[in-house]
């Protein structure tokens, strides 16, 4: 199944939850200090978001490419959306080839670690936002 | 008969010249002297000549693979004899120590390599007229007749080298190999690959007559000019990586390049030659990982006999690789042509037969 069929959708979910994070008192300070610019590359559909974590800023499209980012995650739009449902092991997806990675992996362990708290949230996002169906139809993965 | 022979020997960094130095004698009862024939230019060679290994100084003579008739034995050697045509492997063995009966020669107490300087053991190159070898029982093998020098030559090092990196590292059916660099000992990798039922392999370098040279071979080349390497090689292996790389080159930059295109759970060999490099990855992210890391230094004396056999049945046909044949005379020009990949691989004729 595919979750979102626009690139926009995806930057206001996605994008989201990732600008919530950067602007949590508790979650924010801790991803600035990982030091990681983080590149999303999605397809299906095709999604750019840069998340320059040091700096608290998430860039959508083409906004974000005149940073270097010192990771840089490929994979479906799917994908992230069930990631982000809690419905996908990082690690597993990785070695599965579902996700490509490109920088260190202990640091994109540990982003994924901080992440777990936000996944009710981004749940929560689609449901006010009436998209129940993109939350009851998700498969895990 | 001359109390000189010409050898090739560094010069200032990154230059080699040839001059005359006394001929050696047989030192041991186990030694032979052996009349070069034949000597190849090894990309280790280049190492040394740009002193990334230390200890080499100016006048030390290099050159660790080469053919050729012996002229001379210790009164100890028992299965060699004047006359035979030999091909040497890169580095002596004694044959029975514990290492040794492990089949682990690199760490044999006897261990030196030829022509590679203080740091391995001393032992005069032959890239010369003529050359000692200790422990001639174990470090010479005959070659059968109908096989030509340049073949032989293959087996003392880097042919043995980039079986031993597809081997070692563990390669099986159906397996994705990349080789960063795609230099000589790539290109024998590339040959050797579908001798352990590779589905496919890629060779990654920034030389286009190297990537040439390795796809007709049988690579699927990979330009690492045009982009980075690991888009390509995910995108061809259903985005899992490389089972298995060989890093054949022996710099960072191509251990950065072998850590990015090996997948989870895979192997590195390296068969480049390093010395000082960091590791182009946090030992915590290898583990998490899982990259199975082989370092290693060529073995003839395990593989050398397989791989005659192999280049005796038509398997293999390594002499194909050589671009240029060039006499012993000409070395400062040889090295210089290899140096800026203006040739492929060098062999060097002494003029004796």
């Amino acid at each position: 199944m595919t979750s979102y069929t626009n690139s926009d959708d995806v930057y206001t979910y996605i994008g989201g939850i990732f600008r919530d994070a950067t602007a949590d008192v508790d979650l924010g300070p801790k991803l600035a200090a990982s030091g990681v610019i983080l590149k999303l590359d999605y397809s299906n559909p095709d999604a750019v978001l840069v998340v320059d974590f040091p700096q608290g800023k998430v860039y959508v499209g083409d906004e974000g490419d005149a940073l270097k980012p010192n990771i840089t995650l490929y994979m479906t739009t799917d994908l992230a959306h069930s990631y982000w449902l809690g419905r996908v092991n990082a690690a597993s997806a990785l070695a599965k080839g579902q996700a490509r990675a490109k920088g260190s992996i202990p640091k994109i362990l540990k982003l994924a670690a901080l992440a777990k708290p936000l996944f009710p949230r981004y749940e929560a996002s689609l449901r006010a936002a009436g998209l129940d169906h993109l939350v009851d139809g998700a498969d895990a993965k | 008969m001359s109390e000189t022979m010409r050898a090739v020997v560094l010069d200032k960094p990154g230059r080699v010249r040839v001059e005359e130095i006394p001929r050696p004698v047989i030192q041991s009862p186990t030694d032979a002297i052996v009349r070069v024939t034949t000597a190849a230019i090894c990309g280790s060679d280049l190492h040394l000549i740009d002193r990334k290994i230390p200890g080499m100084e100016e006048g030390d003579v290099v050159g660790h693979e080469f053919v050729g008739v012996i002229e001379d034995i210790g009164d100890a050697v028992m299965t060699m004899e004047p006359g035979q045509r030999v091909v040497a492997s890169m580095f002596p063995a004694c044959g029975h120590c514990r290492s040794c009966m492990r089949h682990q020669y690199r760490t044999c107490p006897s261990f030196q390599i030829f022509g590679s300087g203080p740091g391995f053991g001393d032992l005069l190159g032959a890239q010369t007229d003529f050359v000692r070898v200790p422990l001639a029982d174990m470090t010479l093998a005959t070659i059968p007749d109908r096989m030509s020098d340049e073949d032989a030559v293959f087996t003392g090092d880097i042919l043995a080298t980039a079986y031993q990196g597809l081997a070692d590292g563990g390669v099986r059916h159906g397996d994705s190999v990349a080789i960063v660099g795609a230099g000589p000992v790539g290109q024998l990798a590339v040959m050797c690959a579908p001798l352990f039922g590779v589905d496919q392999v890629f060779a990654i370098d920034l030389v286009p007559e190297r990537l040439e040279a390795a796809k007709a071979l049988g690579a699927i080349p990979v330009d690492a000019r045009l982009g980075d390497p690991s888009d390509s090689i995910f995108d061809q292996t259903r985005n899992l990586g490389a089972d298995v790389v060989l890093e054949a080159v022996g710099n960072e930059a191509a251990l950065e390049t072998a850590w990015s295109v090996v997948r989870t759970g895979g192997t590195v060999a390296m068969i480049g030659v390093l010395y000082d490099e960091d590791w182009p990855v946090s030992a915590g992210d290898n583990w998490l990982r899982a990259v199975t890391v082989k370092p290693i230094v060529g073995d003839p004396l395990t593989h050398r006999h397989d791989l005659l056999r192999l280049i005796e049945t038509g398997k293999l046909d390594p002499a194909r690789i050589i671009s240029h044949t060039m006499s012993l005379d000409d070395a400062a020009d040889a090295y210089q042509m290899f140096k800026e990949h203006r040739a492929n691989k060098v062999v060097l004729k002494t003029g004796e037969e």
